[in-house]
């Protein structure tokens, strides 16, 4: 089997011919890893370290790393979106398992269930590479979930945190407690946030954008012999009385429950050196609200409640094989979502639907990748994958459901496959070229096999699943270029998608609305194509020691086959920032800038346009160290000039939180 | 859940245009059910108190809708005549509640009753 995988990547990438023993350092340029608590910043991403401020929220760091804005609904639970493209479009996971929000509104993605206190790093990937964990068109995340120490200097350590931020009061604490033992590794940790109502710049107050929720995680590893461990994970999320001010319901309670048992064998020197095998289950339970909603705003009282449940597992290897440094993975997950509805009228009988009608994903995939240095000047990361995907209806409920809405099968079962190859050339010292060429596929959510007047906020229509919809794919291709010569890295990108099928909901004539208001009744379909292209430009500049400036700068644009512009795309967004490092007190100061967006469809996708914004945040942090403990304090104010803006990606531009004045104490020992 | 008797209506008369009396009823099945239903309308002229012929080939045009919500639900199949009075379609309820199914019946292209209606709760 392993001779026959191995051969199988020699007619992938043919051309590796030379090659040389040191393997270890292989740029990966589809990825970066932001590590959140870790010592060590791996070698082998466009590193980012970002400060260790538990306090913060897992959106605002997302929404912090290039290429990736934020969808808001309110001031909880953004969707993540990578270079224009979310959701199904990309595939999020946390330590390698699948997960799946429970919400018909996307009220709850996954990012909403981990807090950075459970997190070691998040991986970012812009594209297909060998850090994913599934099949998608967009790239996506990776929650790697922080792992316990082993034998370390101290056998207790520990973190307790205090935050207060003065918009919305809202109040954070956390604290996090870690036993070292030579086979026994043990880390727990929790956090519990609060807000109130924030105020946008200008002052005026947002109401239902209250929020409240705690997070508890437990990790323990144990040393079974030597390379030898066994791991058990288990986080438990739990948020009530949220609001979404852009929706017109809020949510009552949204809780997560997500477990795994691993086995792993670990060896640097060995010719296999990490082999992990890990079994998933996850549970999660979403509930909206519309009583606490003035009864003017609340045509029909509703109950709105879905569940998802996913299990599955992975196995990975990753070996070295001469020159090649070998990864292979199975996986396989089985998703089941439930959502139902039953609206209560003041005249008449209590109505039920199911709006996802127990829908349900098997899949089974598997991935090979290699990682090559040859040749001195030349890398080279490429690989494959492979996915065998079936959705289908698993209540006779749901089947009657669909009974009246579609001929022809529910169920069907589809082969996805991914190809890339990312080359690096080193040209000196100092330039380095790098390419991406991938060819991507997605296999369509069961929202949109399945979906049953789901109503969508932003064009204002009622959506219906289509079982008939194909996948959608993709020709991804990217280039690249990094200058790094003393005190200057520039970074230069460019990158198109070129996706066949892409999928939107076209307008059903004839069909008349569910939801109160709406606008009418779209259904899933495919396009024959839609064109995505972008770039981003970075720039750091050391002016001195401990100063240092940079500048992020991403653009993308989006356009279907009818020339219609795609929506969720970002305007030009600039984020420019001054670090200095004076006297151990580190100052930061942000400038961010998004340029208008005026490339909008609104009679086909429901987007309107969005003015420009400039913001300008403030930070200063010190670290006291008091007998071999440490405090830190970190004091900043966000939207200093409080401005009154909101992103081209805000639904319904509810504008985003004026000046906020936050204050993190972290005490470690 | 609480089932108000006045929710449901199975038959009606009405005064069509050719000034002939019609009983329109449907013959429920055994239960209803979210999603397709095969719907069974009888329709029946009045000729006196004790004589009920039986009427056919008339036509049909079935339109369900949910009073509380005030929408429909799309692909129903209007009910044709099958012999004997009956005329068998298809009903898509898209959830369970209160329905009232509304009929525009036709003799040879006119129409003789514009709305006829039967309401049924599940």
């Amino acid at each position: 089997m392993l001779r026959i995988i191995i051969y199988l990547l020699f007619f992938i990438a043919p051309i590796i011919t030379i090659a040389q023993k040191d393997s270890q350092e292989i740029r990966n340029v589809m990825m970066k890893e932001i590590i959140i608590q870790n010592e060590k910043v791996p070698n082998n991403s466009k590193e980012k370290k970002q400060p260790k401020n538990l306090q913060t929220s897992t959106e605002q760091v997302l929404g912090g790393i290039d290429g990736v804005n934020m969808i808001r609904r309110g001031n909880f639970a953004q969707e993540p979106v990578i270079r224009g493209l979310n959701a199904g479009q990309i595939n999020v996971t946390i330590d390698g398992m699948a997960i799946f929000g429970a919400c018909t509104d996307k009220m709850d993605p996954v990012s909403s269930y981990i807090e950075p206190n459970n997190l070691q790093s998040i991986v970012v990937n812009y594209g297909a590479n060998d850090m994913a964990f599934g099949t998608s068109i967009g790239g996506g995340f990776n929650f790697k979930i922080k792992q316990p120490k082993l034998a370390a200097k101290e056998t207790w350590s520990g973190m307790a945190g205090l935050g207060y931020e003065t918009n919305g009061n809202a109040m954070q604490t956390l604290g996090a407690i870690n036993y070292s033992g030579e086979r026994l590794g043990i880390t727990v940790n929790g956090i519990f946030r609060q807000a109130e109502n924030y105020r946008a710049g200008g002052g005026e107050k947002i109401s239902f954008s209250q929020y409240q929720k705690w997070n508890g995680s437990i990790a323990a590893k144990y040393k079974v012999g030597e390379h030898r461990f066994f791991q058990v994970n288990y986080i438990q999320d739990e948020g009530y009385d949220i609001g979404y001010p852009a929706l017109t319901m809020d949510v009552a309670f949204a809780k997560a429950k997500i477990g795994s048992v691993s086995y792993m064998y670990h060896n640097n020197h060995g010719a296999i050196q990490h082999w992990e095998t890990k079994i998933f289950s996850n549970y999660i339970n979403h509930a909206m609200d519309d009583t606490r909603r003035p009864k003017e705003q609340v045509p029909m009282h509703m109950d709105m409640p879905g569940t998802s449940r996913t299990s599955g597992f992975y196995s990975e290897l990753q070996w070295e094989n001469g020159d090649h440094q070998l990864k292979a993975r199975l996986n396989g997950f089985q998703n089941k979502l439930h959502a139902e509805m039953t609206m209560y009228p003041d005249n008449g009988a209590p109505m039920y639907m199911l709006t996802i009608p127990d829908a349900q994903r098997d899949l089974l995939g598997f991935d090979i990748s290699d990682k090559i240095k040859f040749g001195g000047k030349w890398s080279l990361i490429t690989g494959g994958r492979i996915d065998v995907a079936h959705s289908s209806l698993f209540s006779d409920d749901g089947r009657k459901t669909l009974s009246g809405m579609h001929n022809g099968k529910l169920s069907k079962t589809g082969i996805l496959y991914n190809l890339y190859l990312n080359p690096v050339y080193d040209l000196n010292d100092h330039v380095t070229l790098y390419a991406n060429v991938a060819h991507t596929m997605r296999v369509a959510t069961l929202q949109e096999l399945y979906g049953f007047y789901l109503f969508n906020r932003t064009d204002g229509y009622d959506y219906l699943g289509n079982p008939a919809l194909k996948n959608e794919r993709s020709w991804n291709a990217s280039a690249g270029i990094i200058y790094n010569k003393g005190s200057v890295k520039l970074e230069l990108e460019g990158f198109g998608y070129f996706i066949k099928n892409y999928i939107a909901g076209i307008h059903k004539r004839g069909y008349s609305v569910m939801t109160i208001g709406a606008l009418g009744v779209k259904q899933y379909g495919n396009l024959s194509s839609a064109t995505l292209v972008g770039g981003s430009v970075n720039a750091q500049w050391k002016l001195l020691t401990d100063l240092v400036l940079s500048t992020n700068n991403t653009y993308t644009s989006g356009t279907d086959d009818q020339g219609r512009s795609l929506p969720v795309m970002s305007p030009f967004k600039s984020v420019n920032q001054l670090n200095y490092n004076f006297k151990q007190v580190v100052f930061n100061v942000t400038g961010i800038y998004s340029a208008a967006q005026n490339k909008v469809n609104t009679s086909f996708y429901g987007e309107t346009k969005t003015p420009a914004y400039g913001l300008l945040n403030i930070r200063a942090g010190k670290t006291f160290h008091i007998n071999k403990k440490q405090l830190a304090v970190n004091i900043g104010i966000d939207n200093l000039l409080d401005a009154r803006y909101a992103d081209h990606l805000d639904i319904m531009k509810i504008p985003r939180p004026g000046r906020n004045v936050v204050t993190h104490l972290t005490w470690s020992f | 859940m609480q089932v108000p008797a006045s929710s449901t209506k199975l038959t009606g008369t009405y005064t069509g245009t050719d000034a002939k009396r019609y009983v329109v009823s449907i013959v429920p099945p055994v239960k209803w059910q979210v999603g397709l239903n095969d719907v069974d309308i009888l329709i029946n002229q009045m000729d006196g108190m004790m004589n009920f012929p039986a009427v056919d080939g008339l036509t049909i045009v079935m339109t369900p809708e949910m009073p509380s919500m005030g929408h429909g639900s799309p692909n129903n199949v209007d009910p044709v005549s099958v012999g004997k009075g009956h005329y068998k379609g298809k009903v898509n309820y898209t959830m369970t509640g209160d329905w009232r199914l509304h009929f525009k019946i036709s003799k040879s292209e006119s129409v003789i009753i514009e709305d006829a209606t039967i309401d049924i709760l599940f």
